[in-house]
């Protein structure tokens, strides 16, 4: 059922495949690696192959250096695939260590019958499996309750993110008193935090908790009671309301602000909340169990602000406004989160960590606090919360298994792991050389064809009169096309670059800039395409084409930018985005490249977005994650940089100062 | 017991234990934690010589990706031709060269191969250009015409490397899979071929856009400043030389076999793979090198 399996060293190697003889798969594969291993795209060690039909898990071996790759087709679902391969890996090392640590390739490895008993073992595993009947997830095991929890604790809190166990959902029954002891943690960290927050989960909690399962495990049973406890102070009235809370009470929950204690608590508007008396009825009696009284003690929070809250609770009347908080308002206390403690070492620390002597291997147990500092690290630098966790498992994946020779430290090791990742997010897979594409299209008889195209407001008309100004310096006579035909002034926009490019350029005796307009409320796709073909006339070198800025998710203008791209099959789409924007980059480029590939019409190879410009440079400072989530989305190079609102603001990109900025 | 026992007590107790018990103690914690940061440093010292004593002594093997650079590296440093995959770190090897004219019979080369995929070739080719002494550039015959783009372009980074034109670094450029195909671009075209992407490519880079706040680079031309066209020729601070083969060649048979099979012939020795090492198709490459190492 596996169509291939290759244990490849890092260096190229093949030291042992299945099939032995067949090469079709090699193409299938180093795509694989670049894609997946190389730029980090393969999240959680699978792969999609896009051109034909595999599904590619891999897993790396850094003790030597080695990568386990095996693929199968799409249409088929084959669960074992992961233990498959720690089993193969585990066995291969055993049998091999000692070549494997000389480096002695040339042998040849008798891995067959190994691997087919292996195999076979696994899939009788497999089989075995599936006879077990198996009951449907209790509500302990669901993510939802995993997303609730985690939604409770808050301040980044490091247990909320060992809850996220990455359980295969095949061992089900051993996952469980796991997921039970993992949820005790949280649970009193709960406690120790917002009174209020847990009060408003509360609500939600319990709803969940009646969908869900008769057969709670003891343990979660007293999570609930622990909660209830408080409840019973202060019973929530009517089932599941959101109950407002003030703004303040956000900061709070939140952490930025001091606790209710310091100052004047304001008006809450939780109406819900007046009647302590009233028992909350089936909820509560479900929940609550005789054996767990001994939970007073894990109850961490401060009695005295209760009964404080209350009080000023059962006094809510006055809307918000009336009580005002008195004085200004009060700023937010923001805690700076530098790269602290983690990767910052004084000396000593340094030296502590260092090793000297031994060699260390690595786990994932302890690359797990630098990794999560990282990510947060990231994530202040702008770059999208998704990009920045699949990285930070790329990096993880690296590391896991390594030997940490002398003299390297741990943080060094991820530092230099995430640099050269980042790096290698940065670089592009082909280099795009506009000039000299430029020449084959004059070889050619035709005019290149560029597309700008993005949300609104990114830049595209003021980047374009820029890459006209760098054309135009270059001897291309250039034809800029008119069709954003939407907003007021877009055409006086180009034509007064163009009048003013045209005086800079006539000192200089520089071919002239031409602008083709066609007014506004036409068919921009229509004005395109009778612009190429006047470029082809007059024997343009170069059209830019300039289109009207879109939201991602409005469907008829993203189908009307798809039919303008296709009619017209440009040489170049370039997407332009700015650098201010943080999780939106992601979903904007997705978007765009989707509803390309949707409204393709007929067209076999759809096009997509070529290349990126970014734009704003000059406004963040080093907050520069905006570029590495466009590049990481897209997988496509960052043509140009805008650093600025003039002609001569256009750059390329500088991979290792955006590295650097981004580590620092 | 009296003064005249004690004065002979005396004699016997060494008076530098008495006397000087509180100066020796701090100078003995002194010495020891000298003797650990020596030991230390020491350690350091050797770790980082030994990554320096490779400079400028190893061969270095370039190209784009799917050139054939793996096979070329396994075949001069084990003699054996391996399948390999795309490369995803970088391969260190020596290779032994047989002399019978100088009295060192057996010289030994290092051999570096550097990943040609463009995300890691920039990284690894600016950490190992250090240590080249010679480098062997391979080049793809049979898919020149389609990436002759990125061909020349890695060449024009190559041969406008400064530290390689002090050195006057010998620079082999190797025409792969000259076996493939019939109608392979010889190594006069491909000569031809590069020199006029050469050409258009000192254009065009000089005249991008700059990189954002990079480094104010020198404008190191490759070819000579004032001609138009570049030639092969013009590069005076590079040796250069053209020359085609392949890296597989004879043994394509036995490659196979290497992998086939293997629980009924259950290959124990590595006989198998010697005569692999036929060189017919490397002659060439062999003979540039002992040039160059053995002089």
């Amino acid at each position: 059922m596996l169509d291939f399996f290759y244990i490849l060293t890092k260096g190229g190697f093949v030291l042992w495949c299945v099939p032995s003889s067949a090469t079709e798969f090699i193409k299938t594969i180093n795509d694989a690696i670049d894609k997946a291993v190389l730029q980090g795209q393969g999240a959680g060690q699978k792969w999609v192959a896009q051109l034909t039909s595999h599904h590619i898990h891999y897993k790396l071996d850094n003790e030597f250096e080695l990568v386990f790759v095996l693929g199968y087709q799409k249409t088929l679902n084959i669960s074992y695939a992961d233990k498959f391969l720690d089993e193969i890996q585990k066995r291969f090392r055993d049998l091999y260590k000692d070549d494997l640590r000389t480096g002695n390739f040339t042998r040849a490895f008798a891995f067959r019958e190994v691997y087919e008993k292996s195999l076979k073992e696994t899939e009788d595993a497999e089989d075995e499996m599936k006879k077990i009947r198996r009951l449907p997830r209790s509500y302990e095991e669901s993510d939802k309750k995993l997303k609730t929890v985690k939604i409770v604790t808050k301040k980044g809190d490091k247990t909320a993110e060992e809850n996220k166990p990455k359980k295969p959902k095949v061992m089900k029954s051993s996952s469980k008193p796991s997921v039970a002891s993992n949820q005790k943690a949280p649970v009193l960290e709960e406690e120790e935090e917002d009174d209020e927050n847990v009060e408003e989960e509360q609500d939600v909690e319990d709803q969940d908790e009646n969908n869900g399962q008769e057969d709670k495990s003891d343990e979660v049973v007293s999570d609930d009671a622990m909660m209830n406890e408080d409840e019973s102070n202060r019973l929530p009235l009517e089932p599941v309301q959101p109950t407002a809370l003030s703004n303040m009470q956000k900061l709070q929950a939140l952490g930025k602000l001091p606790g209710p204690r310091s100052k004047g608590a304001p008006a809450t508007k939780t109406p819900g909340k007046q009647d302590k008396d009233k028992p909350k009825g089936k909820k509560m009696a479900v929940s609550l169990k005789p054996n767990i009284s001994d939970t007073n003690g894990l109850d961490y929070t401060k009695k005295v602000d209760i009964k404080k809250e209350e009080q000023e609770r059962t006094t809510v009347a006055a809307p918000l406004a009336a009580r005002p908080e008195g004085g200004d308002l009060k700023t937010m206390a923001v805690e700076s989160t530098g790269l602290a403690s983690g990767l910052v070492d004084g000396f000593w620390s340094k030296l502590k960590k260092v090793n000297v002597f031994a060699s260390k291997t690595l786990t994932a147990e302890d690359l797990r606090t630098g990794i999560e500092t990282m990510r947060e690290h990231l994530i202040a630098k702008n770059v999208a919360a998704d990009v920045a966790e699949k990285i930070c498992e790329s990096v993880t994946d690296k590391l896991a298994g390594k030997t940490l020779g002398s003299f390297e430290s741990l943080t060094s090791n991820i530092r230099q792991a995430m640099r050269e990742t980042l790096m290698m997010i940065l670089t592009p897979k082909r280099r795009i050389d506009i000039l000299r594409d430029v020449v084959d299209a004059q070889k050619a008889r035709r005019p290149y064809v560029i597309t700008f195209c993005g949300v609104n407001g990114v830049g595209k008309s003021t980047n374009l009169a820029k890459v006209t100004y760098w054309l135009s310096g270059n001897n291309l006579r250039v034809l800029i096309a008119g069709c954003d035909t939407f907003r007021a002034g877009a055409i006086e926009q180009l034509l007064t670059h163009v009048r003013h490019l045209n005086n800079i350029f006539t000192e200089k005796n520089m071919p002239m800039i031409e602008l083709y307009q066609r007014g506004y409320g036409k068919d921009a796709a229509g004005i395109a395409a009778e612009a190429i073909n006047y470029a082809k006339d007059k024997k343009f070198d170069v059209v830019l084409i300039d289109t009207a800025g879109r939201m991602q998710n409005d469907e008829p203008l993203m189908a009307a930018l798809a039919k303008l791209i296709h009619v017209n099959n440009p040489d170049l789409v370039l997407f332009v985005g700015e650098a201010l924007v943080g999780n939106e980059a992601v979903d904007q480029v997705t978007k765009f490249n989707q509803a390309l590939i949707d409204h393709a019409g007929l067209q076999t190879n759809p096009r997509v977005i070529d290349g990126i410009v970014l734009t704003k440079f000059d406004t963040i400072d080093d907050k520069v994650g905006a570029a590495i989530s466009m590049t990481y989305t897209t997988d496509k190079p960052i043509v140009f940089v805008g650093i600025g609102q003039k002609y001569q603001d256009l750059k390329t990109i500088n991979a290792d100062v955006v590295t650097e900025a981004l580590l620092k | 017991m009296d003064a005249r026992q004690r004065a002979k007590l005396d004699e016997y107790v060494d008076p530098e234990f008495i006397d000087s018990s509180a100066g020796v103690f701090p100078l003995t914690i002194i010495m020891s934690f000298l003797v650990v940061f020596a030991t230390i440093a020491i350690l350091w010292w050797a770790k980082n010589r030994s990554r320096a004593a490779r400079r400028g002594e190893c061969l270095l093997l370039c190209g784009i990706s799917n050139a054939g650079k793996t096979l070329l590296f396994s075949r001069l440093t084990m003699g054996v031709a391996k399948r390999t995959l795309t490369s995803m770190a970088v391969n260190r090897g020596s290779m032994t060269l047989e002399n019978s004219s100088s009295d060192r019979p057996v010289k030994k080369v290092r051999v570096i191969d550097v990943p040609g995929n463009l995300r890691i070739r920039q990284r690894d080719f600016n950490s190992e250009k250090a240590s080249a002494k010679a480098i062997i550039f391979v080049i793809d015959s049979t898919t020149i015409n389609k990436d002759s783009k990125d061909v020349s372009d890695y060449l024009y980074d190559i041969l406008r490397e400064k530290t390689f034109r002090q050195q006057r670094l010998p620079l082999l450029i190797f025409c792969n899979k000259q076996d493939l195909n019939n109608d392979n671009e010889t190594t006069q075209s491909i000569r031809q071929l590069l020199e006029n992407e050469l050409t258009m490519k000192r254009k065009t880079r000089t005249s991008s856009v700059a990189v954002h706040q990079g480094k104010a680079e020198s404008a190191d031309d490759i070819g000579r400043p004032g001609k138009d066209t570049f030639e092969f020729n013009d590069v005076k601070d590079l040796q250069i030389e053209f020359v085609d083969g392949s890296s597989l060649g004879a043994e394509k048979k036995s490659y196979a076999k290497h992998y086939d099979d293997i629980d009924e012939d259950d290959i124990v020795s590595t006989g198998d793979e010697t005569d692999a090492d036929s060189g017919a198709n490397l002659n060439k490459v062999y003979d540039w090198i002992e040039k160059i190492w053995i002089k």
